[in-house]
């Protein structure tokens, strides 16, 4: 096991945030949200295949994302996804709750430092 | 790109996704690995490695499927293109209707054409079925139709004396029998019996305050109504003890009835009529939907058994006794019954045999033991089938031609549907060539024809609605209002119209559903550019459908020409007396208590004031209603002094007036006529026409010459000729050749209880109504007239089934002519369109535009000359089937059969011409730039 119970536990609640909030500027295939998962968070956090894509094919039978095959010449075709209006507003309420969650975490442990 | 995919596609397999959806998981999760195996190399590991290290993103067999099952298990929809066999069939349909639909909607145009003609064959049929749903498959509308029984028996030889109910003598039995059957109570749980009071709907005299009227009445045993398991709307019905001597006398009267005279007025119950005079109370109302026992008829009421003389069950009845209740040769009842339960029909029938053989040898022995008649019990939950008898032929026969036009229906559609298969080859071969089964293509293609036939099949229950209530109000009007059919729409008619929209359905799809998924992949997605078409490939089916199209409209044509012939033919008939300016009326003065004596001096003194009336010429009268259908008809004539009889001496019979045949313009050859001298007192006479002179008196003047009415000469009750007329018709519009003869009505007292008077106007007879209805009225105010009418309307009438089945046949026959020159022109254009590149070609290689229309015309013409080939062979088969019921026209009429051909030929040329104009006006840079 590379990861901690620690670790399994953090990814599961904020997974859909992370992927929704990778999609939102722009779509983006499966490998390149999972390498951007990790390049961004250090290497700390990855997610393999067989969690990653159940995960997109839930969010996007919610509705929040919708994939579509690309070609791209010279290149092998795959899928993107992008954010849907309807995920747009998820990750709005979910990245509002996220930013309250840390703020109220901060204050308590600024209050035990100080 | 390494083998990824089978490592991914065995981790999805206990999943049983859909193999479009499982293909599309496994595509992009090979994707990520074969990136992320390249990541690898480029970081320095080796091959080994980093296919191993990429593997391993699997994690394990089964973390990917148990992660994706909560995700996938919800039905899953599979695009039709992709589709092999589904994994969902329940899904797949769903899938397929709703493709179907889309594809409807598509060509909107293609598929309103598609469901009006399915909806057109379709209704035509179910209106029919409707109808013999009503007539001959309905049950009585009463309690446990089931164990109902119906009494009749079978035997040529049977019996002695012809005494007989109005109709069939095989359901004929007597008051004795019936009496005698009702014992056997180990076997049926009632017996009941009835017997009309006339042969026409106005056989009673009801008085109304005073006032006579005119209504259709039927006398019934005891358990009629119990036995029929009937409960009256109000009252009650006819009991066991209305039928003791001396009781209160009880009528109880239909609803129609008492919407009809009464306003539906409540407190009839109790109330006075009288019936032909006699004092009755009005005991009962029958529910609405109860209309006696045979369907097409419903009396206005029904009466307990009586014999009084101007009150007793019709019938002719014979000497003797003359009285319904003991003489036991009077067969004037029929009977039911409704079985005991547990008892089958057959141990019932076994048990009411014994009774009849024993009473029917009882007063008569037969020769032979073979002689006697079998004893039949039958299924009665029909009731009497007095209408379906003479119906069944007539409504099966437009059962047939319903069908044939469902048949021309289809073979429409389904060369509609060929043409659109042909342009649809390029779809069908890409969802082949991308892994569709062919099953599954069928399966979708037999989808939209099934969708298209069921909404055609809807649709055609609203035609077949207003086709139904048409029908119904011509046949009612056929007869004389009298016929009265419920014929609506019943889970067996919703059944039957499902069962043959589905398999419209079926048939449609399948031959282009066949055909289009043996499509050659390769060529068809080339697509159809096939520079010049091969027609005598190609379209072999679609042109069959268009043979077959016009074979069957042949076929439906030449039936209506014939039936059109026979009205016509009838129309023109000379029936061999004079119709014009005739009035007819009946008057029953026996139910206002007139007999023997008085009755003759009543029609005298009548026959006087009428001659005496301004605007009439003449006045007489006649036995039965002309064209009525009624005549006595007698089986055996012998002449004085013939040794042999001719072995089919059938003869028939009328009564008639002084001045008969002055009166109705029949010529008289030798002799005289009937005079008012021939009386009951003098001797009697007979005045006979050609036919039978020819017949019986070949080389000799029959003047002077005695004949009698038995199979041995009979000097007693014989007849003197006294004059010969010429051959007329007066008894039925279908015509035969059957030697007549008249007698002096007033020499048969026994029958004159009803006549009809013949008056002859100056000018039109409707100036003479009220004189007459006066001059009736002022001799005897309770005697109404019987269906007063001219003559004209009389025939009208009379021919109005003739006139409704050439008015429906031919309605057919248009309908399928229409139907069939779509067809071609449909095919002819769709021809023409795929030929544009052809005829360009043709005309940039020198074709002159006569050329192209020729070569055009001559494909339509060529299948049309086919079609009716194969169908004037068919007709030749067929029209033997309709033969009893045309008229003044042979079945292989040549007028009819050429005519029928030359209208079908003008008209498909007609109908190709319109495609081939276009095809020659085809610009040959157009055309060759078109594909």
């Amino acid at each position: 096991m590379d990861q901690t119970a620690s670790q399994v536990e953090w990814k599961k609640g904020s997974a859909e945030l992370l992927i929704l909030s990778l999609v939102e500027a722009r779509p983006r295939h499966g490998y390149e949200i999972s390498k951007l998962i990790e390049q961004r968070s250090g290497g700390t956090v990855r997610f393999h295949v067989a969690s990653l894509y159940p995960l997109l094919y839930r969010l996007e039978r919610r509705g929040w994302l919708c994939g579509r095959w690309v070609e791209k010449s010279g290149q092998r075709r795959r899928r993107y996804y992008r954010l849907t209006r309807q995920g747009r507003k998820v990750l709005a309420s979910q990245l509002r709750g996220w930013h309250e969650f840390v703020v109220g975490i901060n204050r308590i442990t600024e209050a035990e430092n100080a | 790109m390494l083998e990824w995919k089978p490592e991914i596609l065995r981790r999805l397999a206990p999943l049983k996704l859909s193999p479009a959806r499982e293909g599309e998981i496994a595509e992009e999760i090979a994707q990520h690995l074969e990136d992320r195996y390249h990541e690898l190399l480029v970081t320095g590991q080796s091959e080994d490695a980093a296919f191993r290290t990429a593997i391993d993103e699997l994690k394990g067999e089964d973390l990917l499927a148990r992660s994706l099952l909560a995700v996938e298990n919800d039905l899953y929809r599979e695009p039709v293109a992709l589709g092999k066999g589904s994994s969902n069939l329940f899904a797949g349909i769903l899938q397929d209707i709703h493709y179907a639909f889309r594809m409807m909607r598509k060509s909107p145009g293609f598929t309103a054409v598609a469901v009006l003609t399915l909806a057109l064959g379709i209704g035509a049929n179910t209106a029919i079925f409707s109808l013999i749903n009503a007539i001959i498959l309905r049950s009585l509308p009463v309690k446990d139709p089931q164990h109902l029984v119906l009494f009749q028996w079978e035997s040529d030889k049977w019996p002695p004396h012809f005494s007989m109910t109005g109709w069939k003598s095989r359901f004929s039995f007597s008051y004795e029998e019936f009496r005698e059957f009702s014992a056997q109570k180990n076997v049926m749980s009632s017996v009941f019996a009835l017997a009309p009071l006339g042969f026409n709907d106005q056989d009673t005299t009801v008085g109304i305050n005073g006032e006579p009227t005119l209504a259709d009445g039927v006398m019934v045993t005891g358990q009629y109504f119990s036995g029929l398991g009937v409960t009256p709307l109000l009252g009650r019905g006819i009991t066991d003890a209305d039928e003791k001597p001396g009781a209160p006398r009880a009528v109880v009267i239909s609803y129609a009835y008492w919407t009809r005279r009464f306003a539906r007025d409540p407190s009839i119950i109790g109330e006075s009529v009288t019936l032909n005079g006699i004092p009755f109370t009005i005991v009962g109302v029958t529910p609405r939907d109860f209309y006696g026992i045979s369907v097409g008829t419903e009396p206005d009421l029904w009466v307990a058994f009586d014999d009084k003389p101007n009150m007793r069950p019709w019938s002719k009845p014979p000497g003797g006794t003359d009285s319904v209740f003991t003489e036991r040769d009077w067969l004037c009842l029929n009977i039911m019954g409704r079985l005991k339960d547990g008892v089958t029909r057959e141990q019932a029938q076994g048990a009411l045999d014994a009774v009849f053989h024993q009473f029917v040898t009882a007063d008569w022995h037969p020769p032979k033991e073979s002689d006697i008649p079998h004893f039949i019990l039958a299924p009665g939950g029909q009731g009497l089938p007095v209408v379906q008898d003479y119906t069944a032929q007539p409504i099966y026969l437009l059962m047939v031609a319903v069908g044939l036009l469902l048949l021309i229906a289809c073979a429409n559609v389904a060369t509609l549907l060929l043409a659109r298969a042909n342009s649809r080859k390029k779809e069908i071969s890409v969802r082949l060539a991308i892994g569709a089964s062919r099953s599954r293509l069928i399966r979708q293609l037999l989808t939209e024809s099934a969708l298209m036939s069921a909404l055609g099949g809807l649709l055609g229950l609203v035609f077949a609605n207003w086709g139904t209530q048409a029908l119904i109000a011509l046949i009612s009007r056929a007869n004389n209002g009298t016929m009265i059919l419920d014929a609506g729409t019943d889970s067996r008619v919703l059944f039957f119209t499902f069962l043959v929209a589905m398999l419209v359905g079926v048939l449609l799809g399948l031959a282009p559903a066949l055909r289009a998924s043996k499509a050659d992949l390769l060529s068809a997605m080339k697509d159809n550019a096939s520079a010049v078409s091969d027609p005598r490939n190609k379209h072999r089916l679609g042109e069959s459908l268009i043979v077959a199209q016009v074979a069957a409209s042949v076929v439906l044509m030449i039936g209506a020409g014939l039936f059109v012939r026979t009205l016509t033919n009838f129309e023109s008939h000379n029936f061999g007396f004079d119709q014009r300016n005739l009035l007819t009326f009946g008057l029953a003065p026996t139910r206002a208590g007139y007999h023997d004596a008085r009755l003759v001096n009543l029609y005298t003194q009548l026959l006087d004031r009428i001659q005496a009336l301004p605007g009439v010429r003449a006045a007489t009268l006649i036995e039965n209603a002309p064209f009525s259908g009624w005549s006595s008809k007698n089986s055996s004539v012998s002449v004085e002094g013939s040794a042999q009889n001719p072995s089919n001496s059938e003869m028939y019979w009328q009564g008639v007036g002084p001045d008969f045949f002055s009166t109705m313009g029949i010529p008289i050859v030798l002799g005289r006529g009937i005079q008012r001298t021939d009386t009951a007192a003098s001797p009697k006479v007979a005045v006979v026409d050609e036919i039978f002179t020819k017949k019986y008196f070949p080389a000799e003047n029959p003047i002077g010459h005695r004949f009698s009415l038995s199979s041995k000469y009979d000097p007693a009750n014989s007849y003197e000729i006294v004059g010969v007329v010429r051959p007329a018709e007066l008894t039925d519009v279908n015509p035969g050749v059957h030697p007549k003869g008249y007698a002096s009505y007033a020499q048969f007292p026994k029958t004159l209880g009803q006549m009809f008077f013949e008056v002859r106007a100056e000018g039109p007879p409707a100036t003479i109504v009220s004189e007459l209805r006066n001059a009736v009225h002022q001799t005897d105010a309770s005697l109404p007239l019987i269906g007063l009418k001219t003559q004209a309307e009389e025939t009208s009438e009379a021919l109005s089934f003739q006139r409704l089945f050439a008015r429906l046949t031919t309605i057919f026959g248009l309908l399928a002519l229409l139907l069939a020159m779509i067809g071609l022109y449909g095919m002819i254009a769709y021809a023409v369109t795929r030929k544009t590149h052809e005829i360009g070609i043709r005309m940039a290689l020198g074709a002159k535009p006569t050329n192209i229309l020729g070569m055009v015309l001559r494909q339509g013409i060529t299948l049309t000359l086919i079609g009716v080939a194969f169908g004037v062979v068919a007709t030749l088969g067929a029209t033997r089937l309709i033969s009893s019921m045309i008229f003044g026209v042979s079945p292989y009429d040549p007028l009819t059969f050429v005519a029928v051909a030359a209208i079908l030929s003008i008209v498909a040329l007609l109908a190709c011409y319109i495609p081939a104009r276009r095809a020659m006006k085809v610009d040959p840079m157009v055309a060759l730039r078109y594909e």
